[in-house]
């Protein structure tokens, strides 16, 4: 792992953030927006951030909980502006140049886009980025009761919708 | 990546995330870009600071300011070209920027611009006092605006809505308060009698405001009502349901004495009404008067005076003393057990379906069924997962005297199945005074 305890923010290590976090960081963009321009629009941004803010991060657990509590803030942002609440949804994004069609895992992916933000992204988190109940719930900034009630809740929804399917 | 596997075609989700991956051009754009604000600053529009952004407004909303009045006092354009304009000018600005610079968003307010405008700090840079907050820049934007919080409160019936009224929170938002005390107060198709349930609902919709009412880890209702002495010190709350302990440390408990200072012996059974009568005096008294005066001493280990919500297809919502109240999903075994059984302390010991319990409690929990038997110092909660029934017991150590009295849903005796009519219970006691009787309910499968 690359060690920052010479020259902070040096090119190095720009470039050993990117390329360590980009695809975490673009995944949970993409669980809130469901789309992977905007997931890697707002993923620019919070690498942006981090330049900005210089934030005393520890260690790479820090870094990582940084950059996804960041994105989920930006995601919201992103989600409640004006610019998306006015705009008429298109399709999923299915063109997404690197996304494979539905098929087997493509089925899951699309039945967990279909349930509302609030258990896709914990359902995400727990599952693919096999963050803890705590730690999800400070990454979200979300009761830690809560985040076990929409984790419920969540896949008892996604396995009703791969019954149907 | 995780290795999670209780939900079905997982593996598949994990490999078509996989595939989203950062493209080289992003990388390069925004190494770029990461680079650029670190050597020069960031200079786009978005990332100045949010006074910055509002200077041009400012000016010349100060400007009008200074033409309304300069027209207005009959001063003519080149009067306040000239002389007029520079000091009156820096002075609105300066009075509109402490203003601005003082900006809390209510939680009705419209924050799109003002987020959008102002760029996320994470809490970590922030005080520990303000954890609860989110700074957008200038703003302080209180948490509980959260629109999905909101949306939770006014689409679900008997959910935790209170949980989005924050302590911190100078003043709720009255229409939140109002949404939170109507969706909790809503009316099931089941009512249960007046005399028992009825009271608890009408002190928890009149005096519980809502500013002090917030998801209330199962532990603190019992800390807070009475001092936890040393030896029923609680234990570190579970963070996970599947982080169960392996070792299974000694309680304590001294069970058969506590039943014999009570007058009756393990195991005797009695009339079914007796029973019920006692179980109706338990829900109807509150539980500070039924709490024994020297209760620092006289405290049974383990006191389950406690009646829950047995209606199938609703969560279990617990009301405890302080008109606080809390519903639990299938998947927070450890704080529904806490909080039934009102336990500071308990461990997980094993897996395995319960050997004797007193007596089963039958609920549906999001479609799960799940089943909850209590024993004399044990509770096992049952559920259904993915791969068939699971049984997680827990043996209580400590259960401060503690009612948990549903604000509704509770049915009594009379709501269970007909087939499964009360033949005998048993009686057991763990009071030390021998006015608290567990309530006991039939088992029925």
């Amino acid at each position: 792992m690359y060690s920052r305890e010479h020259d902070p923010f040096d090119d190095k290590y720009i470039r050993y953030v990117l390329e360590t976090y980009s695809d975490t960081v673009i995944r949970l963009c993409y669980t809130y927006v469901r789309n992977t321009h905007d997931a890697e629009d707002i993923a620019e941004d919070v690498f942006c951030e981090l330049i900005r803010s210089r934030p005393k991060l520890e260690s790479a657990e820090h870094v990582k909980a940084w950059l996804l509590r960041v994105a989920v803030n930006k995601c919201k942002n992103h989600l409640k502006s004006a610019r998306v609440r006015l705009s008429v949804p298109l399709e999923d994004d299915e063109s997404g140049d690197t996304i494979p069609p539905p098929g087997e895992g493509g089925d899951v992916r699309e039945a967990l886009m279909e349930l509302p933000e609030k258990y896709r992204t914990v359902i995400h988190l727990y599952y693919y980025e096999g963050l803890s109940i705590q730690e999800i719930a400070r990454v979200t900034k979300t009761n830690a009761a809560t985040v076990g009630t929409r984790m419920a809740r969540g896949r008892s929804l996604l396995k009703k919708k791969l019954e149907v399917r | 990546m995780s290795d999670r596997n209780d939900i079905k075609g997982m593996d598949g989700y994990r490999a078509s995330m996989d595939s989203i991956r950062a493209s080289d051009e992003f990388i390069s754009r925004t190494e770029q870009r990461m680079r650029e604000i670190r050597d020069k600053g960031d200079i786009s529009p978005a990332s100045r600071p949010k006074l910055m952004r509002f200077m041009p407004y400012m000016a010349a909303a100060a400007a009008c300011a200074v033409i309304a009045v300069a027209f207005g006092s009959g001063l003519g354009t080149q009067d306040i070209a000239t002389n007029s304009i520079p000091d009156v000018k820096k002075e609105e600005v300066d009075s509109f920027v402490a203003e601005v610079s003082s900006v809390t968003v209510s939680d009705e307010a419209e924050m799109d611009e003002d987020i959008m405008a102002g760029g996320a700090l994470p809490v970590d840079d922030l005080p520990e006092e303000e954890h609860d907050t989110h700074v957008y820049g200038e703003l302080v934007v209180s948490d509980e605006a959260a629109d999905d919080d909101v949306e939770e409160a006014e689409a679900e019936v008997g959910e935790t809505v209170l949980e989005t009224v924050s302590e911190k929170a100078p003043e709720p938002s009255p229409s939140l308060a109002e949404n939170a005390v109507t969706v909790v107060s809503q009316p099931k198709t089941v009512q249960p009698p007046k005399e028992t349930a009825a009271p608890v609902v009408e002190t928890v919709t009149e005096t519980a405001p809502p500013k002090e009412v917030r998801k209330s880890k199962p532990t603190e209702a019992t800390v807070s009502e009475k001092p936890v002495t040393a030896a029923e010190k609680p234990a570190e709350p579970t963070e996970e349901p599947e982080g169960i302990p392996a070792e299974t440390p000694e309680n304590g408990l001294d069970m058969d004495a506590a039943v014999r200072r009570d007058g009756a012996a393990a195991g005797e059974t009695a009339p079914a009404e007796e029973v019920r009568t006692k179980a109706a005096a338990a829900v109807a008294a509150p539980s500070e008067e039924a709490a024994p005066e020297n209760s620092a001493e006289a405290e049974p280990i383990f006191s389950p005076r406690l009646v829950w919500s047995v209606f199938e297809g609703h969560d279990i919502t617990i009301t405890d003393g302080h008109g606080r109240k809390d519903t639990y999903s299938g998947d927070y075994a450890d704080s529904l057990l806490r909080t039934l059984t009102g336990a500071t302390e308990m461990t997980a010991i094993g897996h395995t379906p319960p050997a004797d319990p007193e007596y089963t409690v039958k609920t549906v929990v999001d479609g799960i069924e799940c089943c909850i038997y209590v024993g004399t110092d044990t509770v096992t909660y049952e559920t259904e997962d993915e791969n068939g029934k699971v049984y997680i017991t827990y043996r209580l150590i400590s259960a401060p005297s503690w009612s948990a009295v549903p604000e509704e849903g509770f049915i009594p005796e009379t709501a269970l199945p007909v087939e499964t009519s009360v033949t005998s219970v048993t009686v057991t006691s763990a009071a030390v005074t021998g006015s608290d009787t567990v309530p006991t309910l039939p088992v029925h499968n």
